[in-house]
């Protein structure tokens, strides 16, 4: 295992907004993190490498490499966050500051962390604009973050992120903020670097499409909690929590149980409600409330139930797999 | 079945052009009036503005007379009296001349005052933007605190205390400046440290002071560079206050205040004393005004592309 979180609790003034029991990523392995706005995705994404809000009190454990690394002094953490783990933020045009050429910015990662003279950095540079497919070389890098489409931001923050070629790569929201048409070429770079460096990717969405295209094993978050988790395709054929189950009625597919691509749209159902506030969910299991499938025993906390696979639930009454077909369906 | 095909042929081109014309009358009006109405303000105020600087840069070479000397034989000449174009003082001074040699005075204390106060106040509030949360609130609340105060009798208190003089208005306008100018910092600081781009700047291990300087400042730099222009046209308004109370420029150093000062007990029967550099003053501030509001709405555009930028 390259990461191990175990029972990982992040509280904010009190109130605790994460709690996960057991999640670990391989070396090499792509996990996908989903879940609402609000569930607790990008606190948890964050809180592993020390970038959780100011306020937050983290305890627990999280191995990097057999390593504890929660708790670790800002030195120590900053020299793991960037030689050992890279991360790509949401908004590509909020990660690359406007005042600053993109070439330096790129260069930055090799100014803190290597004693390389100015030209060796400068060809490194251009071999990472290579990687991520940006023409332009030089001239590239003389240009402002304004002068860049998303597209070509964002693959700008994803060169830098590998550039010092990290075991993890943690990628939150990365195609969220852009185009339609732009988001298939970001997918497709991450996909490629994480193989062919053998980094492992912890991929953090609310699109389950994009979730789907991307990892090999999914995590479902709701209420700061991980209520679901396995190999995607195990979890998207046959879900066993009904907030997995809604998600996946609220997600459109192109394509049928068999892989053909439907000839018409389908009706896609809402999940009632809204997600509560930070600290607003309810006791025993959070989707209680939301859920159609309620039952008196859901104001207990959820046990975890373990299938074959590692997929795991925590659901009082799981989808049975005529429910499963409807809501897919 | 010709001619009622060619018909709508030859009608239509005509329509479209009607249609074309209409829409370009229609958005070249705003368009120009938008365009010149920039030019307008900010060239009468590189005009006024350049009237002071030239009066002050030529004033340290030459002046059609000594600032100090006196000349009672020639006192209360008026305007246009041969040899002084713009009449005397009641102690015989040249008023060109000290008009002329006023402007130094003011442009020195602004230049020194603002220069200093941004540079300070900056300083203030970046620290205060990248310290820890009980320091930071320390900070933000002393120059709330600072801002809150009444800064002309904080100006005044400060230039009785070290004794009037132009030292004591440089002083005390940097002292009512530098909370200011830090409060004005604070909040972008804040706002861009909360960036991706500062985030992940930590996250590869800059340090916070690295971050400050090379990524909070030049974002906040526009900010900066519009309250200085407005600073410095406050500045000379201050120092001509300071000067007209007495604790600003003493003689013999010429200042428009404290000309100003100097004749108001002559106001009755020798008006233009008070008049003239009463338009010097205004005119320098009106110039510097419509420089800083002419530069800002110049360099708007380009502020707009940048995002990121508060």
């Amino acid at each position: 295992m390259i990461l191990q979180i175990t029972d990982l609790s992040v509280k904010i003034g009190g109130i605790e907004i994460v709690h996960i029991e057991d999640l670990s990523i391989g070396p090499g392995e792509r996990v996908g993190l989903v879940g609402e706005s609000g569930s607790g995705k990008t606190i948890t994404a964050m809180s592993l490498i020390g970038l959780q809000p100011r306020d937050a009190i983290l305890s627990g454990s999280i191995l990097f490499g057999g390593r504890e690394i929660l708790g670790l002094d800002d030195r120590s953490m900053s020299l793991i966050r960037s030689e050992e783990i890279g991360v790509i933020f949401q908004d590509p045009s909020r990660a690359l500051n406007p005042t600053m050429r993109i070439g330096k910015q790129m260069a930055e990662p090799f100014r803190v962390h290597t004693n390389l003279p100015r030209s060796a950095i400068q060809e490194r540079v251009l071999g990472l604009l290579d990687r991520v497919q940006l023409s332009g070389g030089e001239d590239l890098l003389r240009r402002y973050p304004h002068q860049l489409s998303g597209g070509q931001q964002q693959r700008v923050v994803i060169a830098t992120a590998v550039a010092l070629n990290p075991r993890l790569l943690i990628a939150d929201e990365p195609t969220t903020a852009l185009d339609a048409s732009v988001q298939q070429g970001i997918l497709t770079l991450l996909l490629e670097l994480s193989k062919e460096r053998d980094m492992s990717l912890l991929f953090v969405s609310h699109d389950l499409g994009v979730i789907r295209a991307s990892s090999q094993r999914v995590a479902v978050m709701y209420g700061g909690r991980i209520v679901e988790v396995g190999p995607t395709d195990d979890l998207a054929g046959r879900p066993y929590h009904r907030y997995t189950q809604a998600l996946l009625g609220a997600s459109p597919r192109l394509t049928d149980s068999k892989g053909q691509l439907t000839a018409r749209g389908e009706r896609l159902s809402a999940i009632p409600g809204s997600v509560p506030p930070m600290g607003g969910f309810p006791d025993g299991c959070p989707f209680r409330g939301r859920c159609r499938y309620e039952i008196s025993m859901c104001r207990e906390n959820p046990a975890i139930t373990a299938l074959e696979n590692g997929h795991r639930h925590a659901c009082w009454n799981p989808a049975t797999p005529g429910d499963a077909r409807a809501a897919s369906h | 079945m010709r001619s009622p095909d060619r018909q709508p042929k030859t009608r239509q081109p005509t329509d479209v052009e009607l249609l074309g014309q209409e829409r370009e009358v229609d958005g070249w009006e705003p368009v120009g009036s938008d365009r010149l109405k920039a030019p307008i303000t900010l060239i009468l105020g590189i005009m006024l503005v350049g009237i002071v600087v030239l009066m002050a840069v030529v004033s340290a070479f030459w002046t059609p007379y000594d600032p100090a000397a006196l000349n009672i034989a020639d006192r209360f000449l008026p305007i246009g009296s041969p040899g002084y174009p713009l009449g005397t003082t009641r102690l015989g001074r040249d008023v060109l001349t000290q008009i002329m040699a006023g402007a130094r005075t003011s442009l020195l204390v602004s230049i020194l005052s603002t220069s200093a106060a941004v540079v300070i106040g900056t300083l203030w509030g970046l620290a205060a933007a990248g310290a820890r949360p009980r320091v930071q609130r320390v900070l933000t609340a002393a120059a709330d605190v600072g801002v809150a105060l009444p800064g002309i009798l904080i100006a005044l208190v400060l230039a009785t205390a070290i004794g009037p003089g132009n030292t004591a208005a440089v002083i005390a306008i940097i002292g009512w400046f530098v909370p200011i100018v830090a409060r004005i910092t604070i909040g972008p600081a804040k706002q861009i440290l909360a960036l991706d781009y500062v985030e992940a700047a930590f996250a590869y291990g800059r340090s916070m002071w690295y971050i400050l300087r090379r990524h909070v400042l030049p974002n906040v730099a526009p900010v900066l560079i519009v309250q200085a222009s407005l600073m410095f046209a406050a500045a000379i308004l201050i120092e001509a206050t300071l000067s007209f109370l007495g604790v600003g420029a003493q003689p013999p150093t010429a200042s428009w205040g404290r000309m100003l000062n100097e004749s108001q007990t002559v106001l009755d029967f020798a008006p233009s004393l008070m008049i003239i550099p009463g338009l010097a003053i205004m005119g320098a501030v009106l110039g510097f005004n419509l420089l800083g509001d002419g530069l800002r709405t110049v360099l708007d555009p380009k502020q707009s592309a940048n995002r990121g930028t508060p």
